[in-house]
């Protein structure tokens, strides 16, 4: 084949040319660190980095939502503590004023203690976390409790108080969800059930303030009861606490595995493409010495 | 008997003959670097020999006495089949980058992997939900304005995505009337041409730097649109898609409806980029929009919901005193967002149900697509319009009468949109709808549709880096018979210029031997 200059640096050109793409989707990957930039760099890749950019997405969602479901329960844990404390208070109180030895007017002394404490119940069982009324159900924007819950109920009243029965679930994973809330019922009892922790209290009061010692000594132990309610309810919330703790430490592991995924399948791999990039720069240096070598001299520089 | 002046002709025509020679070298020389130059070369022959054969009498001398040396003709030196090889290489080679450009401007407008793209806005958009699912209740606004905001933003990413692919199309529709009239320019230069060599080549001249020219030009027309030459001694014909543009002195403008006959070429690659690959992915486009706004997907409502008024799910179990309380989870098919949002109630008292989610913009009608996708306005306005609950109670406060309140600590509505990130859409109701699969979900979707994207990208890139090698060894065949060689045209001009020493030294020659003859002869004696 004859062989002219023009075809020489023509193809110079165009080698140099590759090389220079060469050179720049080497150094396009360097200063993104990713080795897809664009779909076309890997078609099939680019699936799987969306699909894995997706899973982590909602994968830390999931994370959130587990920790703000934790606090929660945190919350109605340390609620239910609380309430378990003033019925313990309610408990030492109605002992001493069970006892025949007490004067009456110690026992009102008693009695008026009570009707305080039973006031903290009420505002226990009223706990709002966020703004949002804790023991109500779903109705969260509603307090369960009236001020007077005892007597809110027949025969005091036709219209008796209501709590919501729905539950407040969260998604923590896919397909997964908790459910977050104690309905009050569960905790304080049934509002129309006679062991009603308010009403158990409310009875307990009005015996003290008629110095009925045989009905102070039959309440204490329904209180003993309400308290009872309270432990198991805790129990169930602590163990749902322990469930989402697992479920915390599992949605760590998935993030960090498609993470992991991700970062092969989008991320560089630095010793390659650096290797990549110095053999391109100088098979680029070695075109442009060979340029400048075989395009210059010309027949006509040897004849004189 | 010969003239005596014989050879003084001879040595001359060698002169003429070598100067011409050198010439065409020189010329050669200076267009080494001209496009579309095709070297040239003085086809020199030795001049017809006196004494014809006939009844002269030989007499003494010898026959068939040389004439010396004549140029016949100055030709170029090029090979048609490989002009047209070129040119079809050329052709293609146009096409495919034409089309990876298109394709690398769609990826550009798709912007995947990124932080800022439809993937993430989708994404956000689920997540949104899920934040709204937590914090469902009046006591809580902000909740509501994550997904109000977050939903305008897929919606814009939709509209924005949607408009840079329409202003696209009118690009490339702009491009391809440009090459039209650029073609038409070319036919008009062809024309001229064809008939200035028709004039000069009547009186028997090769008009080399002239066909050059049309030549030139007619590889630029491979570069529009697929060109075929026909030569004949006596005519030249030019067809451009089927078009015959050229026909001797005879030229044809070709117009947009002949662009559908071109089979490749910049036209063809604008054509299919702007109605093969922009078409599809603006169709794509509105496919998802349409499909996450109205696509057909089943969910489960959960027992205790109450269905709004006048919805019946057939078979479903529901309270015996409230038909409108489901009783057990229910699935259900829904149309979209949309539909899954009327089944719950917004913050209004006493309940209300929820209205389209995403409705069509600028008061327009129609189905929706990724242009004309918007947030209700009625939700732009307050995000209480937002349907998160899926229970209401009815309240009395005698004496006036029950009213139907929502239970706003209720975020199921929340939880199921944002389900639906995991749950099958139908993307095909009509099943001719063009969708790349019928069901699927929804980000696995836009997988879909991006992977796709990317293999036409990538295989567009290797077409035409491979049709970029090819037309170079078209041309390099081409070249290896037309183009100028320095060194060999440098050895040409010693070789000539000594033959023109040579030829002048032929008269000095007979100068010599005349002088001789006439100031050296007969003077014996003088």
């Amino acid at each position: 084949m004859r062989i002219t200059q023009s075809m020489m640096s023509d193809a110079l050109m165009r080698n140099l040319q590759s090389n220079y793409k060469r050179l720049d989707s080497n150094q396009e990957q360097l200063t993104t660190n990713r080795r897809i930039n664009r779909p076309s760099d890997d078609p099939v890749g680019i699936a799987d980095a969306l699909r894995y950019r997706g899973e982590i997405s909602m994968t830390e969602q999931f994370s959130e939502n587990a920790k703000d479901a934790d606090s929660w329960l945190k919350f109605s844990d340390t609620v239910m503590n609380e309430a378990v404390n003033i019925l313990q208070k309610i408990s030492e109180k109605s002992v001493q004023g069970s006892s025949d030895t007490v004067p009456p007017d110690a026992r009102k002394a008693i009695a008026l203690e009570v009707e305080e404490l039973y006031d903290q119940l009420v505002s226990l069982g009223n706990s709002q976390f966020k703004g949002k009324h804790i023991f109500n159900g779903e109705a969260t924007d509603r307090a369960p409790y009236p001020q007077d819950p005892a007597n809110s109920i027949p025969p005091a009243t036709t219209e008796p108080y209501k709590l919501d029965q729905g539950s407040i679930k969260i998604q923590i994973g896919a397909g997964i969800y908790t459910t977050i809330n104690v309905n009050g019922n569960q905790v304080f009892g049934d509002p129309s059930d006679s062991s009603n922790m308010f009403n158990v209290v409310d009875r307990l009061k009005n015996a003290l303030l008629t110095d009925n010692t045989q009905v102070i000594g039959a309440e204490i132990a329904s209180i003993q009861n309400s308290m009872e309610r309270i432990v198991t309810a805790q129990s169930e919330v602590g163990a749902r606490q322990n469930r989402l703790e697992f479920t915390l430490s599992r949605l760590d592991d998935l993030g960090l595995n498609y993470t992991d995924l991700q970062s092969k399948v989008e991320d560089v791999d630095m010793p390659k493409v650096i290797t990549e990039l110095k053999t391109a720069e100088s098979i680029y240096q070695a075109s442009l010495d060979t340029m400048s070598r075989i395009i210059r001299p010309s027949l006509l520089d040897f004849l004189r | 008997m010969v003239s005596t002046f014989h050879s003084i002709e001879v040595g001359k025509r060698g002169i003429v003959a070598q100067q011409t020679a050198i010439s065409t070298t020189g010329h050669n020389i200076t267009n080494a670097n001209t496009p579309g130059y095709t070297r040239q070369i003085a086809s020199m022959t030795a001049a017809r020999p006196i004494l014809y054969p006939g009844l002269h009498n030989k007499g003494t001398a010898p026959g068939q006495l040389g004439m010396g040396v004549e140029v016949d003709s100055i030709r170029r030196m090029r090979d048609v089949l490989l002009d047209q090889e070129y040119r079809n290489q050329n052709t293609s080679m146009n096409t495919w980058k034409v089309k990876q450009e298109a394709l690398g401007n769609i990826e550009g407008i798709v912007n995947e992997p990124s932080e800022n793209s439809l993937s993430k806005s989708i994404t956000e958009f689920w997540n949104a939900w899920q934040t709204l699912s937590k914090n469902p209740s009046s006591a809580d606004i902000s909740a509501r304005s994550v997904v109000q905001q977050k939903a305008i933003a897929l919606a814009e990413t939709f509209n924005h995505m949607a408009s840079r692919l329409n202003v696209l199309q009118d690009n490339l529709t702009e491009r391809i009337n440009v090459k039209v009239e650029e073609s038409n320019n070319y036919i008009k230069q062809v024309s001229d041409l064809t008939e200035m060599i028709r004039k000069v080549e009547a009186s028997g001249d090769h008009a080399n730097d002239l066909r050059d020219q049309r030549d030139l030009i007619v590889d630029k027309l491979s570069a529009i649109g697929n060109v075929k030459v026909v030569e004949t001694p006596d005519n030249y014909q030019v067809t451009m898609g089927n078009v015959m543009i050229i026909d001797g002195i005879n030229s044809t403008s070709i117009s947009l409806a002949d662009v559908p006959t071109l089979t490749g070429g910049e036209i063809q690659g604008y054509v299919e980029s702007r109605d093969v690959f922009v078409a599809e992915y603006m169709k794509q486009l509105d496919i998802m929009a349409n499909t996450l706004a109205t696509g057909k997907v089943e969910v489960t409502l959960p027992k205790g919901s109450i269905l709004p008024p006048g919805v019946v799910i057939p078979g479903a179990v529901t309270d015996p005193s409230n038909p409108r309380k489901l009783m057990e989870d229910t699935k259900y098919t829904v149309d979209g967002i949309n539909g899954l949002h009327k089944l719950g109630y917004t913050l209004d008292n006493p309940a209300t149900t929820g209205k389209d989610f995403f409705t069509v913009g600028n008061g327009g009608t129609g189905p929706i697509t990724a242009d004309n996708i918007r947030l209700n306005p009625l939700i732009v306005e307050n995000v209480s319009n937002i349907a998160v609950s899926m229970r209401t109670e009815m309240i009395s406060k005698p004496p006036a009468a029950p009213v139907e309140t929502v239970i706003q600590g209720n975020g199921d509505m929340a939880l199921l949109i944002a389900g639906l990130s995991e749950r099958t859409f139908n993307f095909n109701p009509m099943g001719n709808n063009g969708a790349i699969t019928n069901t699927g979900t929804y980000s696995g979707y836009f997988q879909a549709v991006v992977s796709q994207l990317g293999t036409q990208a990538d295989h567009a890139t290797k077409m035409s880096e491979n049709s970029i090698l090819l037309s170079g060894h078209a041309d390099n065949l081409r070249q290896a018979i037309s183009s100028v060689s320095i060194d060999e045209e440098a050895s040409n001009l010693i070789k000539f210029q000594h033959a023109y020493s040579a030829s002048s030294r032929v008269i000095t020659t007979v100068d010599e031997m005349l002088d001789k003859l006439i100031n050296g002869t007969g003077i014996v004696g003088r």
